[in-house]
């Protein structure tokens, strides 16, 4: 019954995949790791948070210049100010603001070693008006009608016609340019180039193992001169505290932190934590639907409670910077007059004046046998979200209301924030033109860009006072008044700047932050500039 | 033999459909908007405008009811294409599968390996001293694994081996410096591998455990040790053997429970794996992405049953006499 062999071959054959997956894999073991003295050639490593789908700028606006594969017909420099990329020089709008015309530069070819001419541009913008083209980024630059259309006048020169002026159009054209020549009669959603893409940018496009890394390499003939990293790995690890370990063990040289996570480092003398100024900031979103908050006495109120100071330092730590507008210190139309002095009797009185005088057994204040109450939404994928949704709701309590504390689920917390108040960090460096009209502005009060449904006529009259003129004075002094405007009305409680905090190797060389928007993937407020940097 | 075969195989094209048509209602139902999760992750804050959220679905062929949109997805399957995948910008899905298998089959293959013969071992150990204080531990090891959650184990060995000990790497799947690496290293494998092995082990310990108690207690075991053949040899070439025939149907039946716990596993430790793949098409909500790697994942799932069936009748004669 019992058979000698019978049982012998399954475990022979379980040894043998062992042995076998062991020799597969124990191969190579030998691979540089990095801190070598000679950083000649040495790759520059970055992991991100996530992996990108698409690097084509038709599909990307923001990120887009940050891959350094694209340059746009502008750029930024470390002020944020215009300065020409791909354009011989500043381009100009005409007399009355609506035709702008780029010259081009003659010496810019393409990773493929094709001239850059007035039809690549010419393509790359009636892509990005195509609406047979899948891409978010016509909302995100709110072009909305903006662009009548694009010509080529000849070979290296370009007129754009616009619908009516717009000081903020220049700031669009940082848009990265793709190759016509590649790209014509393709199916721009589906096409391979989007995940093989052929720019006129400083680094091509090297490799990419989808779930691993992605690679460029740098481009010799770039026209802004050859970098002198030669190598970039992107990777994607989403767990921060494995970034961290990846950090602290030197196998990367630059990712985005948690400014608490990112205080572990301040001894370690292999790494540089960079705080990049943010233009992102906490914001609570008061519901104008909703009956008590309705009145402007009651988000008075709420917003004198707040203890701003408090929070930025104990929950974000020493990197936290309380605020109360939408612009940040050293962006050129931030006004240091709007400041709310953390008041909670003031609050209490304000209230008293609104009419919730009276108060329950549980100290919650009552207006005609109602409590004032609401609930502070927030969405689980940032955890500093919470404990501000948390710290906010306390300081609510403290004054009487009876604020609540609940996650949203994401898609569908957006139907609820006609009678929910939303938490959450908002905030692009950009033109406040487009960035601030769709966040602010009564005409996008019903769609979820103005989440409160605020209509506020000052608010609407600054704005429109922003786009009427060229003039940087006359708009700057409209965007102070915007942000007057915003301090008054209070459906938006500005609470705290979200701090941007990346690791990055200390063998680099030439870093010279920028002022960043959302932190998102490579934190373009650092890395608007890879090109200049280089090993020690 | 042939006919159980062939049997199978017909089945399996009813299976896929069965399985895929679960899936698209799963998709279709679900509260989630492809749209809405490709605009999110592109730009996260951007608002769905209705005419974008039309853009999308014209782009991706998703203006038809449901019905049409199945039946053209089966229409090209049967010819041999799975489409193209939203999330990934339009790459055919097959490459996005081609590229994913390889650091998926190692760490499948090898954590099971290690399963079996960290199962064989400790159920042994644990059978041979049976209620002393290593059987004790071996099972509550074991019951343990079964029902501690895989990510929570690996998110603890990544804190441990990696952050706090720094043995071995936290992430991915090889140097990242390196320039002509391997895709896959051993000191990158070790950790995932160990953690999908550790939390996979506890149903094959015990049941070798198990089985092997009762087999010992079977008459011709009895006869052997009345003969004076010693207890090691009794264990090992009698009782062993005849234990390891249903551990071999186990194998095949735990396919599954392997691919799933993978999904987690290759996402805590950024293996660019299917599993991890599974993870990000399943938060783009793209669906035809995820309908391939559900196929692939039933079609192994069948082979694996199929080929522990095959097994069991070539191991045990009883079987293969019935078959006749």
């Amino acid at each position: 019954m019992v058979r000698r062999f019978g049982w012998s071959t399954p475990l022979v054959a379980l040894l043998a995949l062992v042995a076998l997956v062991g020799v597969a894999c124990g191969g190579d073991e030998d691979g540089s790791t990095g801190g070598s003295a000679d950083n000649d050639g040495r790759a520059l490593v970055v992991a991100l948070t996530s992996e990108p789908s698409n690097l084509s700028p038709v599909f990307l606006d923001v990120n887009a210049g940050n891959w350094k594969i694209f340059s746009g017909l502008v750029a930024f420099d470390q002020d944020l100010q215009l300065v020409p990329d791909l354009a011989a020089e500043m381009p100009e709008y005409s007399e009355d603001g609506r035709t702008v015309t780029v010259r081009l530069r003659q010496d810019v070819t393409f990773h493929d070693g094709e001239p850059l001419t007035s039809e690549d541009v010419v393509f790359t913008w009636n892509a990005i008006l195509d609406t047979d083209v899948a891409t978010p980024i016509r909302e995100r630059l709110a072009l909305d009608g903006l662009i009548e259309g694009v010509r080529a006048v000849d070979e290296f020169t370009v007129e754009f016609t616009l619908s009516r002026m717009d000081p903020a159009f220049m700031e669009r054209l940082y848009t990265g340019i793709v190759p016509a020549h590649l790209l014509e009669g393709e199916d721009l959603n589906s096409t391979s180039f989007n995940r093989e893409p052929v720019g006129t940018g400083p680094y091509r496009f090297a490799s990419w193992v989808a779930g691993d890394r992605l690679v460029f390499e740098a481009y010799e003939d770039y026209y802004g001169g050859a970098p002198a990293i030669k190598r970039v790995v992107f990777t994607f690890v989403p767990d921060e505290n494995a970034r961290a370990a990846l950090m602290g063990n030197g196998e990367i040289d630059f990712t985005r932190m948690s400014p608490r996570l990112a205080e572990n480092f301040e001894a370690n003398e292999d790494v540089r934590v960079v705080q990049v100024p943010s233009a992102s900031m906490y914001q609570l979103t008061l519901p104008n639907k909703h009956p008590a908050i309705s009145d402007v006495r009651v988000r008075q109120a709420l917003s004198m409670a707040v203890n701003r100071e408090e929070m930025a330092a104990t929950l974000i730590g020493p990197l936290g910077q309380p605020a109360y507008g939408p612009f940040r210190e050293g962006h050129w139309a931030y006004d240091d007059s709007g400041h709310v002095d953390y008041d909670p009797q003031g609050a209490r009185d304000l209230l008293a004046e609104a009419g919730w005088t009276e108060s329950d057994s549980q100290g919650f204040l009552l207006k005609d046998g109602e409590r004032l109450t609401f609930t502070i939404l927030y969405l689980a994928s940032n955890a500093e979200d919470q404990e501000f949704a948390l710290a906010l709701a306390s300081d609510f309590q403290e004054i009487g209301v009876d604020a609540r504390v609940e996650v949203g689920s994401n898609p569908g917390y957006q139907d609820r924030l006609d009678a929910d108040a939303f938490f959450h960090g908002v905030g692009m460096p950009y033109d406040p033109e487009y960035v601030m009209r769709a966040r602010f502005h009564s005409d996008y009060a019903d769609v979820a860009a103005n989440p409160a449904g605020m209509a506020n006529p000052d608010v609407d009259a600054a704005l429109d006072a922003s786009r009427a003129t060229l003039d940087p004075e006359e708009r700057r002094e409209a965007f102070i008044d915007l942000q007057r405007a915003l301090l008054e009305d209070g459906s938006y409680l500005i609470i705290a700047e979200r701090p941007t905090v990346v690791l990055v190797s200390a063998d680099i060389e030439g870093l010279v932050p920028q002022m960043a928007g959302s932190p998102h993937a490579f934190v373009r407020g650092l890395s608007w500039n890879l090109e200049d940097w280089s090993w020690k | 033999m042939i006919a159980v075969v062939g049997r199978r195989l017909l089945a399996l094209p009813l299976i896929l459909f069965a399985v895929a048509l679960l899936v698209f209602l799963l998709a279709w139902a679900s509260p989630y908007d492809p749209a809405e999760a490709y605009v999110q992750g592109a730009a996260a804050g951007d608002a769905l405008t209705p005419e974008l959220r039309e853009q999308f679905e014209r782009a991706w062929g998703l203006e038809d009811p449901m019905p049409v949109q199945f039946l053209s997805w089966l229409g090209r399957l049967v010819q041999g294409d799975l489409g193209e995948s939203r999330y990934l910008s339009g790459a055919p899905v097959v490459d996005a599968l081609k590229d994913r298998a390889y650091p998926s089959l190692v760490l499948l293959g090898s954590a099971l390996g290690v399963v079996l013969v960290g199962a064989l071992l400790a159920g042994v150990a644990a059978a041979a001293f049976r209620d002393s204080p290593l059987d004790w531990l071996i099972r509550t090891s074991a019951y343990a694994a079964t029902f501690v959650p895989s990510f929570w184990v690996a998110l603890l060995a990544v804190f441990v081996f990696a952050v706090q000990l720094d043995w071995l790497p936290a992430a991915g799947a090889s140097n990242l410096r390196s320039v002509d690496g391997g895709r896959v290293e051993f000191r990158h494998l070790l950790l995932p591998m160990l953690t999908l092995a550790l939390t996979q082990h506890g149903w094959f310990t015990l049941y070798v455990r198990d089985t092997l108690l009762e087999v010992l207690r079977d008459d011709y075991v009895r006869f052997a040790e009345a003969q004076g053949v010693g207890r090691v040899a009794v264990l090992f070439r009698h009782a062993l053997p005849n234990a390891l025939i249903p551990f071999v149907t186990l194998i095949g039946t735990h396919i599954p429970e392997l691919i799933g716990g993978s999904i987690l596993i290759e996402s805590v430790f950024g293996w660019p794996g299917l599993g991890n793949l599974t993870r990000q098409a399943a938060i783009a909500v793209d669906i035809p992405l995820l309908l391939a790697i559900v196929l692939v994942g039933a079609v192994l799932v069948v082979l694996g049953n199929l080929i522990a069936d095959l097994l069991y009748r070539v191991i045990d004669p009883r079987i293969r006499e019935s078959m006749r």
